[in-house]
């Protein structure tokens, strides 16, 4: 089996292991032996020749100790046990030859002398040995030399087999690696074959027959899981990024990602087109630089040059973008970078604020223009104020030198004529003098009450118990005859203009006391009703006319009457003075009442030493 | 004859009187490298022959050789045994002109001139352990133990087996292949 036809690389691979394992083991043995063979050999040869040499040493002392070269040479017929031994020679003290064998052979004294013992010299065995009975008398010299052939012979032999044993551990081991090696490599190369068809066809439902235990089963189990996992992924990843799709060309807000290096459109959705005007193709040609105005790329640039914090963000700022007809609109940028497909890229959300930017500019201008007509409208009341003042002032004062000159000409005609007149003439000119003196008091009424538009505010304390006790003479004018009960709680100390103060206690008070004329007892009362945003209530009830609530918002207009001039006399701008001095004071003022059944005027002021905040309240 | 008659011989003359000398020298050459020899073989003895346990009072004391007779060796035996041991014995020569003058020693050469008191000497050594050596024809047939034989400029050796026996002198079997070993005649050791 191998994979698409090419001989298995891994077959091959398994087999060269156990066969040149095989080999380099047998190769090491028979080394191994045959050095030790070798080594052994030429050992026990050397061991031999010693033995050898030293037993004929010995043997032939006497026969060079006597001289007796016949002795010597039968001596060293002993070698002829040795066929190994090529010659040997006893060699005298004097360094001639004392005996041969074999017999006629020539003898060679090799010189300088061997060494001492029995030696190799290259292919043969040299044997040199001295001949001494005792020890240190030195007879001769027992010279002879072996051939190794034999040795290298059996070595030969030795290598020759052990190159059969080779050949033949290696046969062996080629057939039994082929045999075994298929337990490793089919497993692996089915795993391989799987593993291309699955990339090639990108087939994740392939999978590879498990194989048992071991670490291959372990592989191919793992495998085959690892498959599986990436099945499931894919699937998973397929319905996701279909999802994401459907989400992105769906966005009813423009939105795009462009790659961060080449600033390319890598992918728009249909808002995106609707609301450029290029289509999805012609987008995919541009860069964002292209949808900006010319004024817009250098801050562009520098924005993208700035390194962006993580996460979706939206852009402090807002973007002009450029369609193709060539408009401008304003967007609101949300972006994301992320990575489509390889490459960095950033996930772009515009948002369309254009006409909100316009409506905003609108309101802008609109406020401005309000605040402008705002300011000329009061300049205008302004000036309308003070020339209402004036003229009231100068018509009020103008009209009084006429009216000085009625009441006086009136009572200088009726001393003129007393007692002339009939009594219906006198009744006419009391009439008139009546109806002078109420004119005066309303020019007066009226100058005051201009009067009071006019002048500043004197801001001091004002101790309103000592203020109150002043007025009182002149609030009981008339009433000298009448029950009245005061009921005066201490009144603090408060901030305001003292004369206006006194005004309007005077004027309130009058009141009080006037419309309490047809009680008896009547009953009035000044105190505190705690505070209204740190300013103190202060009322003053009576148990006079009082009045409907119907009508209670006309109480404090200019000349509003809520009776009749006949029932109680008043201008009608007495409680006008009041709320208009109460409302320069900051404060404000209100009523409650009811017909017959009295009425009750509150009003507030700065306090001198206002309490802290969550002090409890005045009583 | 004058130094004038000298040179008033004929060249073949002179030429003769130097032959004659050194032949003559070359004789005494060769008579003295004999004496060499056999004073070497003397000394080898000593390492070829057991002598029994009494032979010597320890392990260092002297192996004595004796020469009876006219000593031929000159300088040859004292030099061969110089500075050298045998079996660790020191060697030690010791002469006696005369047979009766024989004391203690373990190998006595009979020198030819005392030949003829060799058989008295047979008597009085007989059983002693020593290692009798001679020159002449017929020393080993009368019981001595080794005798030195000339031939050919070599120097054989005869022993006789049953005197070393009776002597308690054991010979090495190295020596006795180095030599003739040759029976007494009727009567004698």
């Amino acid at each position: 089996m191998s994979v698409r036809g090419k001989p298995s690389v891994i077959r091959r691979r398994l087999i060269w292991v156990i066969v040149l394992t095989s080999t380099v083991v047998v190769v090491l043995t028979c080394s191994a032996f045959f050095s030790y063979q070798v080594v052994t050999s030429r050992r026990s040869m050397l061991a031999h020749a010693t033995t050898l040499a030293r037993a004929i040493a010995a043997n032939s002392t006497a026969a060079l100790a006597f001289e007796n070269p016949t002795d010597a040479e039968e001596v060293l017929a002993a070698f002829k046990a040795d066929p190994t031994v090529e010659f040997a020679a006893l060699i005298g003290t004097d360094g001639t030859v004392f005996a041969r064998y074999p017999r006629r052979v020539a003898i060679i004294v090799p010189t300088p002398a061997p060494a001492e013992g029995v030696h190799f010299y290259g292919r043969k065995v040299v044997a040199w040995i001295p001949v001494a009975q005792n020890r240190h008398l030195q007879l001769g010299t027992l010279y002879f030399s072996a051939e190794t052939t034999e040795l290298y012979d059996a070595l030969l032999v030795y290598g020759s087999v052990s190159v059969l044993i080779l050949v033949l551990a290696m046969t062996i081991a080629y057939v039994i690696g082929r045999a075994l090696q298929r337990q490793i490599s089919e497993p692996i190369l089915e795993l391989a074959q799987v593993a291309a068809a699955v990339s090639e066809r990108q087939d994740y439902g392939l999978r590879v027959a498990t194989v048992g235990d071991g670490e291959l089963g372990q592989l191919t189990t793992t495998f085959n899981d690892m498959l599986a996992h990436i099945a499931e992924q894919t699937r998973s990843l397929t319905i996701s990024e279909g999802r994401h799709r459907m989400l992105f060309e769906n966005s009813p807000l423009p939105m795009w990602v462009y790659d961060l290096a080449s600033r390319r459109f890598l992918a728009v959705n249909a808002a995106a087109t609707l609301g450029y005007g290029y289509s999805a193709s012609e987008f995919l040609a541009m860069t964002i630089d292209e949808i900006r105005p010319a004024s817009e790329r250098p801050a562009l640039a520098q924005d993208m040059a700035e390194t962006p914090p993580t996460g979706i963000r939206t852009s402090p700022r807002l973007w002009q973008h450029l369609r193709k007809d060539g408009t401008t609109i304003v967007v609101e940028i949300t972006s994301h970078d992320l990575r489509f497909g390889e490459r960095p890229a950033r996930l772009v959300l515009a948002s369309d604020v254009t006409s909100r930017v316009h409506a905003e500019q609108e309101i802008r201008r609109l406020n401005q223009e309000l605040e402008e007509r705002v300011r000329q409208r009061t300049a205008q009341l302004e000036q309308a104020n003070r020339e209402l003042e004036a003229f009231s002032y100068s018509v009020s004062h103008d009209l009084r030198a006429p009216l000085r000159h009625v009441q006086g000409y009136v009572s200088m005609l009726q001393r003129a004529v007393e007692g002339q007149l009939p009594d219906r003439a006198k009744r006419y000119l009391k009439t008139i003098n009546d109806a002078s003196i109420e004119m005066g008091q309303l020019i007066d009424d009226l100058l005051e009450f201009s009067r009071m538009g006019r002048t500043e505010i004197r801001e001091s304390t004002v101790a309103l118990d000592h203020l109150v006790h002043e007025c009182m003479p002149q609030v009981n004018v008339g009433s000298a005859d009448r029950r009245i009960d005061w009921k005066i709680a201490p009144l603090p100390v408060v901030r305001g203009d003292p004369a206006m103060l006194r005004q309007v206690f005077v004027n309130l008070l009058s009141n009080a006391v006037k419309y309490t004329r047809h009680r008896d007892p009547a009953l009035i009362e000044l105190a505190t009703a705690g505070t209204e945003a740190q300013r103190v209530i202060c009322f003053i009830r009576d148990n006079g006319a009082g009045f409907d609530m119907q009508y209670a918002h006309k109480l404090f207009g200019v000349f509003q009457r809520l009776h009749r001039s006949d029932e109680f006399e008043g201008t009608g701008i007495g409680l006008a003075t009041v709320r208009r001095i109460i409302g320069r004071h900051g404060g404000r003022i209100w009523a409650e009442g009811a017909v017959d059944k009295g009425a009750t005027f509150y009003f507030t002021l700065a306090l001198a030493n206002p309490p802290p905040p969550d002090a409890p309240p005045l009583q | 004859m004058t130094t004038r008659g000298l040179f008033l011989l004929s060249t073949r003359t002179w030429l003769v009187v130097v032959l004659i000398l050194l032949g003559g020298h070359r004789a005494r050459a060769a008579l003295a490298n004999e004496y060499e020899v056999k004073a070497l073989f003397l000394f080898h003895f000593a390492e070829f022959v057991t002598w029994p346990p009494g032979a010597f009072r320890d392990d260092r004391s002297p192996l004595v050789i004796g020469i009876v007779g006219e000593d031929p060796f000159g300088r040859s035996l004292d030099d061969a045994i110089a500075g050298e041991m045998a079996q660790g014995h020191p060697l030690v020569i010791a002469r006696f002109p005369r047979a009766q003058d024989v004391g203690f020693c373990h190998i006595l050469y009979v020198s030819p001139s005392a030949d003829g008191e060799f058989d008295e000497l047979r008597a009085r050594l007989r059983q002693r352990p020593v290692l009798t050596v001679g020159d002449t024809g017929d020393f080993v047939r009368r019981g001595g133990i080794i005798r030195f034989l000339t031939s050919n400029s070599r120097t054989h050796l005869q022993i006789n087996l049953s005197a070393a026996r009776q002597a308690n002198l054991i010979i090495s079997s190295k020596l006795l292949q180095a030599a003739d070993v040759v029976a007494p005649w009727k009567g004698h050791p």
